[in-house]
């Protein structure tokens, strides 16, 4: 099976400094993937080498298959949809505007909008549930309003996978999982792939099917939640103690107890 | 009122808010044409409305006439492509630093035209038929040295912004170190400076136009695309813009615009600043309409404020500069207040 995202053996530095060193992986498609990881351990870094924001000094990412580098832009926003923290919109476009953007890659300056166009924008604002919001400005919707208005426009680039950083910051704990419920169904649903990156490890190992783990700029583990997130992985890369158990369908559940003693993290 | 018909231009519903943006592209336009026959037929010698619109069409003989098709209309024309063109670079260059105080002076436009007008005004007045081509190279090389300075792998507008403000402080000392040198020669270059459209014509329309005409078209046909650029960079690369290659041609739109602007009228404050804001606020930010708006409220202002100050003073004529900055700043201060 070709894989929905691949990275081999990318680099990427600054300043002289490596941020991602050597890494290779390997996204299936039509699955749900976190990239967890402490501050600093290069999750951005690695969203970005991902979306062709930055492109990496050694190594490639294919995307289908195909050389990344080989993608023009256009292209590339049909195939792969990307959302990044704190987008702001000017103060009066509203919903429909904003998810008429996203047919911006569909479209050519010599053909309008179509109404295949409108049927999309249409399907899309259903899929997330802001249909009733459509003609509001997005800067006056609540946080979790506005987060779906962007994955709606994502929606709208009819992509075969979607990137997501930190979709669920600034978010109270229903409208948390309100997104990840709506990101599991456009899963399951659409086939889309889903690659985020995620902070809070509990949501990540309950809804994700395959996680990878970043400390330092390297694959520290990669697997399903009950591979990866486990005590052993908390204590050495997030430097905690936690209690953990596996829910009723093996998924890992945990509570930090406290913070590693220096000497038992790995340096 | 006034507040609420806003409100609705920017949002709430769909189909009023196309309808809205319709009408008030209507009423610029019939600003901006009313603007014109008025200035028109304003002056030394006033002229009645009809005489005017049969003048314009060429019909009219006699004195009004060759009044209106000498001296007025190409002033009033001059002064109107004038006005678009800076108030079209403003709106654009608002988008592409995603900054609402930019306007023509950030990218070093007005320091590079007003250091070559000076010098050819200050060190070859006898050369004075260079001023206009002079400017215009000037501000062209301005624009392109912040560019090359704000370059560093990519253009970002923070950098541009740094840049243009340094440059303009250097070309301003150039500029200043002149009229002190030459005191005596000031007279002549303080009126281009401050910017004034007194006897312009034909041959000042016939070098603003086609820039206009080009620069107008292909600011509209990057409309879109300065849409997506106002979400910001990684979302107009995520859709698919290329961002760079979009902020370094609508940047040279920008300056071919204004530099054009200049060019014919000195250094024009203010349009650029604020005719796009006003414009944001009766429209919206959508460039497919802001940029129309901006051309048609830029071309009846520049025009309307011009004639205010050929008459205001009679027989003594004022250059436009200080009625728009007169103007101008207070409506400025208006505006952030109201915002900020």
């Amino acid at each position: 099976m070709m894989a929905a995202l691949q990275a081999q053996n990318i680099y990427v530095a600054f300043n002289g400094k490596g941020i991602l060193t050597d890494l290779s992986f390997f996204i299936d498609k039509g699955k749900i993937t976190s990239i967890i990881g402490p501050n600093g351990s290069g999750k951005s870094t690695l969203l970005k080498t991902l979306s062709k924001n930055l492109v990496p000094a050694r190594g490639t990412v294919y995307l289908s298959g195909k050389d990344l580098r080989t993608v023009n832009v256009k292209e590339l926003a049909k195939r792969m949809a990307v959302l990044f923290q704190s987008s702001t919109a000017p103060s009066d476009v509203t919903v429909r505007d904003l998810v008429e953007y996203g047919r911006y890659p569909h479209q050519n300056w010599w053909q309008g909008r179509s109404e295949a166009d409108n049927d999309i924008v249409s399907w899309a604002m259903r899929q997330t549930g802001v249909e009733e919001l459509a003609d509001r400005p997005v800067v006056t919707l609540s946080g979790g309003e506005q987060q779906r208005a962007w994955i709606a426009m994502a929606l709208a680039q009819q992509p075969s996978v979607l990137l997501l950083d930190e979709p669920t910051t600034y978010l109270d704990i229903a409208h948390q999982l309100e997104i990840m419920e709506l990101l599991k169904r456009l899963n399951r649903e659409n086939a889309l792939s889903v690659v985020m990156v995620l902070h809070d490890l509990n949501h990540a190992a309950k809804y994700s099917d395959y996680i990878v783990a970043l400390h330092r700029g390297k694959i520290v583990a990669a697997g399903s939640p009950a591979e990866v997130v486990t005590t052993d992985m908390l204590r050495a890369v997030f430097a905690v103690e936690v209690d953990l158990w596996h829910d009723q369908e093996q998924r890992p559940v945990f509570v930090a107890r406290g913070l590693v003693t220096k000497d038992a993290s790995y340096q | 009122m006034i507040k609420k018909k806003i409100a609705n231009a920017v949002g709430v519903n769909g189909l009023s808010r196309a309808v809205w943006r319709a009408v008030m592209l209507i009423c610029f336009c019939l600003a901006a044409l009313g603007t014109a026959i008025f200035s028109l037929m304003k002056g030394a010698m006033n002229i009645p409305a009809a005489d005017v619109i049969q003048a314009a069409w060429g019909k009219a003989s006699g004195v009004s006439g060759q009044v209106i098709w000498n001296i007025r209309l190409p002033r009033t024309l001059v002064g109107g492509f004038v006005g678009m063109n800076l108030a079209m670079a403003g709106a654009i260059l608002q988008a592409v630093m995603r900054n609402p105080l930019a306007d023509p002076h950030i990218i070093g436009i007005s320091s590079g035209a007003g250091l070559a007008g000076i010098i050819i005004l200050i060190l070859f007045p006898q050369m004075e038929y260079l001023v206009t081509p002079a400017a215009f190279l000037g501000a062209m090389a301005a624009a392109i040295l912040v560019y090359i300075l704000a370059w560093k792998g990519g253009i970002r507008p923070v950098r541009i912004i740094l840049a243009g403000v340094a440059v303009s402080a250097f070309l301003g000392a150039g500029i200043s170190a002149l009229m002190v040198f030459y005191s005596d020669r000031v007279h002549g270059a303080l009126m281009w400076m401050v910017g004034g459209l007194s006897a312009r014509s034909w041959p000042h329309l016939y070098i603003i136009l086609p820039y206009s005409v080009i620069g107008g078209l292909m600011a509209f046909w990057y409309a879109q695309k300065l849409n997506i650029l106002n979400l910001g960079d990684e979302v107009a690369r995520s859709l698919g813009l290329k961002v760079e290659v979009t902020r370094l041609v609508t940047t040279a739109i920008a300056a071919l615009l204004a530099a054009s602007a200049v060019s014919v009228a000195g250094l024009l404050g203010f349009v650029g600043l604020i005719v796009p804001h006003a414009a944001r606020l009766l429209v919206g930010s959508d460039y497919r309409y802001l940029l129309p708006a901006s051309a048609l409220m830029g071309m009846g202002t520049v025009i309307f404020c011009d004639t205010v100050a050929r008459t205001l003073f009679a027989p003594i004529e004022l250059p436009v500069g200080i009625i728009m900055a007169l103007a101008g700043a207070p409506f400025f201060l208006y505006l952030l207040r109201r915002e900020v």
